[in-house]
């Protein structure tokens, strides 16, 4: 159950775009799209779950002075290697419009983040479990939040050229394709998620103040 | 002509924080008080405008060498980390008072988006020194500006009473970031 | 091993093992990547001459650059012979500098080939001027335009565009027969 509560950790209860706020910048830069938002949080899992394993393995012989620039190399480099098999083997069309964020990934606070807090600190299967966590978390908040953009700021979904529009465009808000809806659409989203969290946590604690007053 | 279209596209018309989602993670995060906000901003254009030097001539080094596609971000991120390590060491032995009232900002720019991403882009867009220099100078002060009225903005709306529960904090700090974005989409009608 | 070494001799090795790791990957990515951008690149060309296998790029000289012409090439097939040239025209007409009206026109076997419009500048002035331009049979009116001519007293927009072409005509005319065969 252990392992199943770090899971849980990264894509509930420390999500880090919708809880901790970490790896803002590719939440509001990638997300005018879904196939974008795929394509990064593809790439995200990619560095933090490898940096993680890489990280954990190598945790017991890093010297500890020199620990934060090794960690840099090493995620850098793992950042370099994914942008350039991104470059030769994924559409070149994602990879115009993510644009710098696929570089950016390198000074994403996630992955050094979990790499001084979690890998460092734990064996490797943990280690692993953690980066999926966290990575789902972050991918299933920049998906939201693509497919909330794109719906309703352009009426259509897309995918590899291919287009379906769902609302007509005329009806569309075109306020959420643009620069200032990426802030007001995870705004409203982050809003929505402390909602909902805030709902589960009162209703957890009716119910322990009921059991508790039951058993008295 | 072309250092004022730099200067003022950099500063106003894409500005690295609204326009083009940079930095976001300090933005809103020492965005609470006005006085944390113009210490960040006043170390990061120290930092922008040092580091970009540096990369701008190591990337000449890096093209020389031919290696310049692959190894190109390591070293930039490198070179950032440990300049901000050397700058905090020269910060505190030499000016305390300004190490301490920087606080735990300083090591934070390290991760900050702008740095590198200034970097990258000097690489990109070939600019010579003097280009770099009004680059890097701009866009770092076109962030203290926006970083320093957001946390005017974020004391009034912290102190309101009748915010939502679940808009507190970051999330009505998002949608007032959308507006401030709206308004700043007002400078990039401009070309020179 | 005091620490003095240890530390830097870690970095080293470290740093050494990514770079090494990384230039192993640029070695297996970097002709892939550069394949990909010949073929986006020429596709663009393509439409123009089909067998175009080879293209190089021209330094335009100052009179097409009043005439408002910004790049130029020589088209080579797969045998390393010369085809055509081809020339993308930036043509300032009624719609002013912010909107320009954009082609690109090839030149083969000593007339015009054929022009692909990139952008007539969001004026409606420019488009009606393409269409024109398209007479009854694909590209019949540009056939005509004599080399080096501007007719007087017509549109900006069609004096604009004249003056281009007929440059083009007239840089094409004097050197088309005498183009070396294609070298790397």
């Amino acid at each position: 159950m252990k392992k199943l509560k770090i899971f849980l950790n990264g894509l509930i209860y420390e999500n880090p775009t919708l809880v901790i706020f970490l790896g803002m910048c590719p939440a509001l830069g990638t997300t005018n799209k879904v196939e974008n938002a795929l394509y990064m949080s593809l790439c995200v899992l990619a560095v933090l779950l490898l940096s993680n394993i890489i990280i954990s393995l190598i945790r017991k012989i890093v010297p500890n002075e020199v620990r934060i620039p090794v960690y840099i190399i090493i995620i850098a480099t793992l950042v370099s290697i994914v942008d350039m098999l991104f470059h030769a083997y994924l559409p070149y069309n994602v990879y115009q419009s993510l644009g710098s964020f696929i570089s950016l990934i390198v000074v994403n606070c996630i992955i050094l983040g979990r790499a001084e807090s979690f890998a460092n600190k734990n064996n490797v299967l943990d280690s692993i479990i953690d980066a999926l966590g966290f990575a789902c978390g972050f991918a299933v908040a920049i998906i939201v939040v693509a497919f909330f953009r794109e719906l309703i700021g352009t009426g259509a979904l897309s995918w590899a050229g291919h287009s379906l529009q769902i609302i007509p465009k005329n009806y569309a808000i075109s306020l959420f394709a643009s620069n200032s809806g990426a802030f007001i659409a995870l705004g409203l989203v982050v809003a929505l998620y402390s909602f909902v969290m805030n709902v589960v946590k009162d209703n957890k604690k009716t119910k322990a103040a009921k059991t508790a007053s039951e058993s008295k | 002509m072309e250092l004022f279209g730099i200067a003022f596209a950099a500063l106003l018309g894409s500005n690295i924080i609204l326009s083009r989602f940079l930095g976001i993670c300090p933005f809103l995060g020492v965005s609470k008080k006005s006085s944390s906000a113009i210490g960040m901003g006043l170390a990061l254009i120290a930092v922008v405008i040092l580091s970009s030097l540096i990369c701008y001539g190591l990337d000449k080094l890096l093209v020389l060498l031919e290696m310049q596609s692959y190894l190109e971000l390591v070293v930039f991120i490198l070179v950032i980390a440990s300049f901000v390590q050397l700058l905090e060491f020269f910060l505190k032995k030499y000016i305390p008072s300004l190490y301490k009232s920087l606080g735990v900002y300083l090591p934070l720019i390290t991760t900050n988006c702008v740095v590198l991403q200034v970097c990258l882009d000097l690489v990109s867009r070939e600019y010579n020194l003097l280009q770099t220099l009004v680059y890097s100078l701009s866009v770092s002060v076109g962030y203290m500006i926006v970083i320093v009225i957001f946390s005017h903005i974020r004391t009034r709306l912290d102190n309101s009473q009748n915010m939502p529960k679940a808009f507190k904090g970051n999330a009505i700090a998002l949608i007032t970031a959308g507006l401030m974005a709206m308004a700043f989409m007002a400078f990039s009608g401009f070309s020179f | 091993m005091n620490k003095l070494i240890k530390l830097p001799l870690f970095l080293g090795v470290v740093g050494c093992l990514c770079g090494g790791v990384l230039s192993l990957t640029n070695y297996f990515t970097a002709e892939k990547i550069k394949k990909d951008e010949d073929r986006r690149a020429n596709a663009a060309y393509i439409i123009h001459f089909s067998n175009l296998a080879h293209r190089k790029d021209v330094q335009v000289n100052e009179t097409l650059v009043n005439g408002g012409i910004v790049s130029k090439l020589y088209a080579y097939d797969e045998s390393n012979e010369y085809i055509g040239s081809i020339y993308t025209i930036s043509a300032v007409g009624y719609a002013g500098k912010q909107n320009p009206i954009k082609f690109t026109i090839s030149f083969s076997d000593g007339k015009p080939h054929h022009y692909v419009e990139l952008g007539h500048g969001e004026s409606s002035q420019g488009a009606a001027f393409m269409t024109w331009l398209k007479g009854d049979n694909n590209g019949d009116r540009l056939s005509n335009l004599e080399a080096g001519k501007t007719e007087t007293g017509s549109s900006i927009t069609y004096s604009a565009v004249n003056l281009a072409v007929s440059t083009c005509l007239a840089d094409y005319l004097a050197e088309y027969t005498s183009i070396p065969a294609y070298t790397e």
